[in-house]
């Protein structure tokens, strides 16, 4: 414990080692006020974190099974969270503002791979191709994510583009309550049981641990998906057009680039990953409702700013960190501190964890640097 | 906030008590709490709230087309229709208040059925009975709205359903004495429902002798329970009791299965799960699912004969037992009102509040859907009727109380 104010200074704060012993006066005479109170609640966050931690190991309540159960638990959901995330950053990357129907997109993705399985199931192909059965579920839903993504893109966004005002932000608040309503009007509000693929119902056991086949199967697409996607954005044409539309739009479109094509792109490939989102959420908890969206679109949106919005990379592992510290964080740190009903307050660890890594890293685990110049 | 609410309540109590020393006096009626004049060929006006939107509007809708039904049946009261005025109050306490407001300022209103939900007749209630109206829940089972200590603002608020208490007891001794079950852990969501409902169950079952070995939580929008479920496991417990309601139920069910010490744990759910919709919530594993509600085969013979004219009406059968809350509701309202209404030589007919809430609160041995009614002393009127029921099918068209689910005990 006794290093750890040091371990915590910021690297730039540190002097370099070769004035070690006049480090530590260094500092104290060249900070202010506001960075010993900023070390203090930096010192007071991880006692008491390492305080819940050793309480949590010690009382000895869970097997190493358990943990690991945990980890899959919220990697799973984690990468659900990515899925969303990315539709969130993207947007955010091109058109600095929040999208907040994209948590409703994904429900329509969702309730479009519930009908698309009906429809398989029907025709007897989901018996006879199980496997190819889910990649169709699958295209069903981000069919269907990208085509209202598009569409919201034009009908509530596109008239802003170029006005500087709150007004976006309100019509995407708006647009989350048109498709809850418009899908409540049209599905109804019970809850839908999702189907299973024969082949996916079961567990592995691998090295002593067993793993639901859902989950992995949920995170192996998330992995797939996002790997895709970062290929896109890296290496074609119409990635590099995204990158230099999100530097500056202007510029970009004078040098040739049609940044409306570039926009209602970004939009679609957003609003597939939302559908994507939301058939493998659907695989994993197996039923869906049509106000879904609102709360796993609040934990994407989480998870965005987590990874530092604006950045693929930070989406997913936000996304991931977020889903784990979920799922952990109630049995590693509460537990310690005899916390009754701890499950109850899994959000306000993932929260809670948002709010430290932005106190002391505003621009998020991977942000870059954007705010001074975009603000 | 604290002083104003006491500031609040005291200025109601000071506004009631000043209107003992003027009580009105019109036709042929004097009433303390003041008269209401329904003239010659008007309707007497009823109002309700229920959840009429959000994820419990089933409930409420059922809940209201049952006061519908039983306005039917009662036909007309002393020479007069009645017409009931439907306001949605949500499952919140938001919606209560929106909806009693608006109910409180119709001045003609003899009395309100509803609500639905406890969060909204926490509100709802004293609004209600500020302007002298009584309300008749028929969903709203929390027990703090009918105790004995309750604040003077629920003093005008009665319920046709059960108290939660009755519920938990008759759980607590249905899996401590007939399953023989010595340890069980419970969940809630948080809401007052759930909450107060485990907690009273929690005391009933450990006054058996029974050990609570896990009182967990989660949040009505949680979807991975399993971690919540491991840590249950490492208890050990031969029972789940969990009046969480339909989706929560569905994962619950479902990831269970995925926690291995559990996969075999009996659960026992509560009525807000007694309905088609969590068959399809929770699939295959629904079946042996057992819950705790109103049992409708145990209800008055009149049942069936309800269901019929409902579905007539309505074009769908009813939902479990809510329906027949709602009917209830009516019942002993309309009942009132005939006993105190009085007629004029030219038709019309007065009703005084007071004399109209007296009567309420003296109703006894009245044969209502769910059993013979009668108020005690702190407004409670329902007759306990409880079973456990258990599902035997995942086909969500078997729906049937008495088959899926089928009546274990008693």
């Amino acid at each position: 414990m006794s290093d750890l104010p040091a371990s915590n200074l910021p690297a730039s704060d540190l002097p370099g080692s070769a004035k070690e012993p006049g480090a530590v006066s260094e500092w104290l005479r060249r900070s202010t006020w506001v960075d010993h109170i900023l070390l203090a609640i930096r010192i007071g966050v991880a006692a008491l974190v390492l305080v819940g931690l050793a309480g949590g190991i010690a009382a000895g309540t869970y097997s190493a099974a358990d943990f690991a159960s945990f980890t899959m638990f919220g990697l799973t959901i984690g990468s659900i969270y990515a899925l969303i995330a990315l539709g969130y950053t993207m947007v955010y990357g091109i058109l600095r503002m929040i999208n907040f129907a994209h948590g409703d997109v994904m429900m329509v993705g969702s309730f479009a791979g519930l009908f698309a399985a009906g429809g398989l199931n029907d025709t007897g192909l989901l018996g006879a191709l199980p496997l190819l059965a889910l990649p169709l579920v699958l295209a069903a839903g981000m069919a269907a994510g990208a085509l209202v993504s598009i569409a919201i893109e034009r009908i509530a966004y596109r008239p802003f583009l170029h006005v500087r005002s709150l007004a976006p932000l309100i019509c995407a608040i708006g647009m989350s309550f048109i498709l809850q309503y418009a899908a409540r009007g049209l599905f109804g509000t019970r809850n839908r049981a999702y189907p299973g693929f024969g082949w996916m119902e079961g567990a592995v056991t691998f090295a002593g641990f067993t793993m639901p086949i859902p989950q992995i199967v949920a995170f192996v697409a998330a992995l797939m998906v996002l790997a895709g996607l970062l290929a896109v954005v890296k290496l074609s044409r119409l990635g590099k057009a995204m990158r230099a539309v999100s530097e500056d739009r202007d510029a970009a479109a004078l040098v040739g680039i049609d940044v409306s094509a570039v926009i209602v792109a970004t939009f679609a490939i957003g609003g597939a990953m939302a559908g994507v989102a939301g058939v493998l959420y659907a695989l994993v908890f197996k039923q869906i409702t049509v106000f879904m969206g609102f709360f796993l679109g609040v934990k994407g949106f989480a998870a965005a700013i987590l990874g530092g919005i604006g950045n693929l990379g930070g989406a997913m592992l936000g996304g991931l960190v977020l889903g784990v510290a979920e799922a952990l964080g109630p049995a590693l740190i509460l537990e310690g501190y005899g916390i009754p009903a701890p499950y109850q307050l899994k959000d306000v660890i993932g929260y809670g964890m948002l709010v430290m890594i932005l106190i002391f890293r505003p621009q998020g685990l991977l942000g870059e640097r954007l705010a001074a110049k975009r603000a | 906030m604290k002083t104003t609410l006491l500031a609040a309540a005291s200025l109601i109590a000071f506004q009631l008590a000043g209107a003992v020393g003027h009580a009105e006096t019109l036709g042929p009626v004097t009433d303390p709490l003041g008269v209401v004049k329904i003239a010659k060929g008007q309707p007497v006006l009823l109002g309700g709230y229920s959840s009429q939107s959000g994820g419990d509007t089933n409930q409420g809708i059922d809940e209201l087309r049952g006061a519908e039904v039983a306005i039917k049946d009662f036909g007309a009261v002393l020479g007069h229709p009645v017409k009931l005025m439907g306001e949605d109050a949500q499952c919140t306490a938001e919606g209560g208040q929106t909806a009693a407001t608006k109910l409180a300022g119709n001045k003609q209103l003899l009395a309100v059925l509803g609500p639905s939900c406890s969060s909204g007749a926490r509100v709802g209630a004293p609004i209600l009975w500020r302007a002298g109206i009584p309300s008749v829940a028929f969903g709203a089972t929390a027990p703090a709205l009918t105790a004995v200590d309750r604040p003077d603002g629920f003093k005008g608020f009665l319920r046709v359903i059960p108290n939660d208490l009755k519920s938990s007891a008759f759980t607590a001794a249905y899996v401590y004495d007939t399953l023989g079950l010595k340890t069980a852990a419970t969940i809630h969501d948080g809401s007052p429902y759930t909450e107060q409902l485990v907690r009273a169950f929690e005391k009933d079952f450990a006054a058996k002798g029974g050990t609570i070995v896990a009182s967990e939580a989660i949040a009505p929008t949680d979807t991975d329970l399993r971690p919540v479920l491991t840590r249950i496991a490492t208890k050990k417990p031969a029972l789940i009791f969990t009046p969480v309601f339909t989706s929560s139920i569905g994962f619950l069910m479902r990831q269970k299965q995925e926690v291995a010490a559990l996969a075999d744990t009996k659960v026992i759910g509560g009525e807000g799960v007694f309905s088609a919709n969590v068959i399809e919530a929770v699939g295959p594993k629904i079946v042996g699912f057992n819950i705790v509600g109103p049992s409708t085969d145990l209800f008055s013979t009149k049942f069936p004969d309800f269901v019929k004219s409902f579905t007539t009406e309505y074009g769908e059968a009813p939902i479990g037992g809510f329906s027949a809350y709602g009917y209830d509701s009516a019942l002993l309202t309309l009942t009132a009102i005939t006993k105190v209404g009085k007629t004029d030589a030219e038709g019309n007919l007065y009703v005084g509040k007071k004399a109209l809430y007296d009567a309420m609160m003296a109703t006894k041995d009245l044969a209502g859907l769910t059993g013979q009614l009668g108020c005690d002393a702190n407004g409670d009127c329902g007759a306990a009727t409880y079973a456990i029921w258990e599902f035997t099918s995942a086909d969500q068209a078997s729906f049937a109380p008495g088959t899926n689910p089928k009546r274990i005990y008693p």
